[in-house]
């Protein structure tokens, strides 16, 4: 059974792209009360599919609906998550990641801070990680469209810390949903430790995670609980650069 | 929490960022402001719009921090370098829109100079020839086409000022009190100072007929100007700094032969070059890099690129390539290589070290290979091979030869770019973990000043490396592309006729 209001929305859409029309003129048009339509444009012009013009109150198509059908850019995202990865890397004094989806069972690091030492280190980008494994790995399995499932993962043991058991790493993704980040604890690297948040687009979809990484006593208590400042930034981290995603158009 | 609060007035933007005794950024708020073309090749500011945006994005950096004026221990300026405004001492008001440094129109009045008996004066005294680029001319033009400017300027009505010495003298009072002066890497921009006396040279200022009563005072860019009696009340000026001698200095390169390169619209290389003044050669200008107090000043030779980012720009908005600029890297990705496609950039001529004015861009070596990811590497590849260019005749002056090279700008968020630049010069690549470096280096002199930094050993101790691209191309391969570049960038010469 169609839905109404999709039906209605969609018109008012087709409308304002043949010209820009004021509310009288798109209630007219549409045979519908103007709070009516007054209701559905208002949402549109919210999720950006439709937008009004400031001086003469007519409405057009909005720039987000120009945009869909392409996703995020990936070096887009980088670009526009630099500040805020270098800033976390300031604050926290730890190297910092950026990573996106790589198939179903992996993940790429799309963006690699120096740990703001000065000692020697690599640059990691492009380098592909298992996604059971580590904490970047866990957000992108928990949160993003077309990474896993668990079921289809190999779950291979990396070290004597990894997850191997399907149940509970499902149980380990569950909890990484509810409280929005997620921890490595030597899983992937041998004392090295890890925590990661999400990076939401427009609408709530995760197209990546933040994280940093180090030595595991840098960011863990003995009982493999992240220190609260760590989980504190990384999501603050995440937040803002999902910000950032939004205001990009 | 006490910051050091900079004003970075750039070409399309107004920005205060606020930063901490690590060197880490706190917060920043930015407005833009309106680009004005009355005419092909002429660009417009609105001295009192950019003053606005002065007065709006100081109180909004310090709210983003929740921090008030009273934790502001110092204000630094960095601005767009050679923008030319003129406005009466007495009501504040702008004689006419502020003139770019992007604006060509001084063109037949630097030719006349060129042609004249003063053109050798200028090399030797201000280090510059006389070129549009520079902010004298834009005042000559100023004092001759806005009616009565010249007698206003004659009688000491009039001020003239690059857009720090605006903004000091809006932010210390304006017409009560405000103090009107400019820093050495500014004056150094507009070819009317000695840049041995850093002091303005009469004969300089003959030649074009300018009245000294006009100018501001020249300072170091390390010391206390005056206090704000606007946008951030009572907080002491530590400081001023041309963008690009700024970016230098948030980069601390404070020692001879440290050099930076910032990827901008255009990109600049600065090289430290110490106390002694650099000869001019190859196309490189001497300037100053800064000034601290009474200090000797620091000198530097500075190298351009005029398309960069611009020439991104232009494959997103004229060829409509790409939707955003850093989609290119995506597209280039698309590609092993260039497929054997060259793009020059010479939209206005060739600058350093080739200065070749009747030059003009091409696209060279298509065949039915060629794909728009060949083209998107092209572009790239144009980036580092100038790079390349510009360093290689910077090592010519060089004292000693150039180890790695510290970058920053926007486009270093491009990795295949900076992996590029890392391969074709040799040499590793570094960025610093504060890419704002032109707003840090503002920062710095003015925390200087007030003693909010000991010394530039603290600074150097703030620097951190985010990233490091090792040269990674075979050298070989590197020989051959270079001269594919080489024959390219021939094939641009003398095409204007």
């Amino acid at each position: 059974m169609p839905i109404q209001s999709v039906e209605r929305a969609a018109a008012i859409i087709e409308l304002v792209d043949a010209a820009p029309l004021g509310l009288t003129e798109i209630a007219r048009a549409m045979d519908l009360p103007k709070p009516t339509v007054h209701g559905l444009v208002r949402t549109l012009v919210d999720v950006g599919f439709v937008q009004q013009d400031p001086d003469t109150g007519r409405y057009s198509v909005g720039d987000r609906l120009g945009r869909v059908g392409h996703g995020l850019d990936r070096h887009e995202l980088r670009s526009l998550a630099t500040n805020w990865s270098d800033r976390l890397a300031a604050r926290l004094r730890l190297e910092v990641h950026l990573a996106v989806p790589d198939g179903f069972d992996a993940l790429v690091l799309l963006d690699h801070v120096f740990r703001p030492d000065d000692s020697p280190q690599t640059l990691r980008i492009g380098e592909h990680q298992p996604v059971h494994a580590t904490a970047l790995g866990k957000v992108l399995l928990a949160l993003a469209p077309g990474v896993g499932p668990v079921r289809a993962l190999s779950l291979v043991a990396y070290t004597s810390a990894s997850l191997v058991e399907a149940a509970a790493l499902t149980a380990e993704l569950g909890e990484v949903r509810r409280r929005g980040w997620a921890v490595e604890a030597g899983e992937h690297q041998p004392g090295i430790g890890g925590v990661a948040a999400p990076v939401r687009d427009v609408g709530g979809v995760v197209v990546a995670a933040v994280g940093v990484v180090g030595p595991q006593q840098q960011l863990l208590d003995t009982s493999h609980a992240p220190r609260p400042a760590v989980v504190q930034q990384v999501v603050a981290a995440g937040r803002a650069i999902s910000q950032q995603l939004a205001h990009r158009w | 929490m006490k910051v050091v609060a900079a004003i970075d007035q750039g070409t399309t933007s107004t920005r205060c960022v606020l930063f901490d005794h690590a060197g880490r950024m706190v917060s920043v708020a930015q407005h833009e402001h309106r680009q004005h073309y009355p005419q092909p090749g002429w660009v417009e500011h609105d001295a009192l719009e950019i003053w606005r945006n002065v007065e709006r994005v100081v109180p909004e950096a310090l709210r983003s921090a929740g921090l008030a004026v009273a934790d502001v221990a110092a204000i630094g300026i960095a601005n767009q370098r050679e923008t030319a405004v003129v406005w009466d001492r007495r009501t504040g008001e702008p004689a006419h829109p502020a003139i770019t440094w992007q604006d060509t129109r001084t063109a037949p009045l630097v030719a006349e100079l060129n042609a004249g008996p003063t053109a050798a004066l200028f090399e030797e005294v201000c280090g510059l020839s006389p070129a549009g680029y520079f902010a004298a001319p834009r005042l000559r033009w100023l004092l001759d086409r806005v009616p009565g400017l010249q007698e206003r300027a004659e009688a000491g009505d009039v001020l003239f000022g690059t857009m720090e010495s605006w903004l000091i003298w809006k932010l210390t009072g304006g017409p009560i009190g405000g103090v009107h002066v400019t820093d050495v890497t500014n004056a150094s921009r507009t070819m009317l100072m000695d840049i041995d006396r850093l002091a303005w040279d009469d004969r300089l200022l003959a030649a074009l007929d300018i009245p000294r009563a006009l100018l501001p005072e020249i300072r170091p860019n390390v010391a206390v100007y005056a206090e704000c009696t606007a946008a951030a009340p009572g907080v002491p000026i530590g400081g001023a700094f041309g963008d690009q001698q700024a970016a230098l200095f948030g980069q601390t390169c404070f020692a001879e032969g440290e050099a930076k390169f910032t990827y901008g619209t255009g990109s600049f290389l600065l090289l430290n070059t110490g106390t002694q003044r650099p000869t001019p050669s190859n196309g490189l200008l001497p300037t100053v890099a800064y000034a601290i107090g009474e200090e000797a000043p620091t000198y530097a030779v500075e190298g351009s690129i005029a398309m960069t980012g611009s020439l991104v720009q232009w494959f997103r908005d004229s060829l409509e390539m790409i939707r955003s600029a850093p989609e290119i890297e995506t597209l280039a990705r698309s590609v092993a290589d260039n497929g054997g496609c060259y793009i020059v950039p010479a939209f206005s001529g060739l600058y350093a070290p080739r200065w070749q004015p009747d030059a003009r861009g091409i696209i060279v070596g298509l065949t039915s290979f060629v794909t728009k990811g060949h083209l998107a590497r092209a572009v790239l590849e144009a980036t580092g091979w100038q790079t390349a260019e510009v360093v290689d005749a910077m090592t010519a002056v060089a004292p000693v030869p150039i180890q790695r090279l510290k970058v920053d700008g926007g486009m270093t968020a491009n990795h295949l770019l900076m992996q590029f630049v890392a391969d074709v010069l040799d040499v590793p690549v570094e960025r610093p973990l504060v890419l704002e470096s032109v707003s840090l280096g503002a920062a710095y002199a003015a925390g200087l000043a007030v003693g909010y930094w000991p010394d530039l050993e603290v600074l150097r101790n703030n620097w951190h490396r985010a990233a490091r691209w090792e040269p990674a191309m075979p050298d070989d391969l590197r020989r051959r592309e270079r001269e594919n570049w080489e024959r390219a960038v021939e094939r641009t010469y003398d095409w204007v006729r």
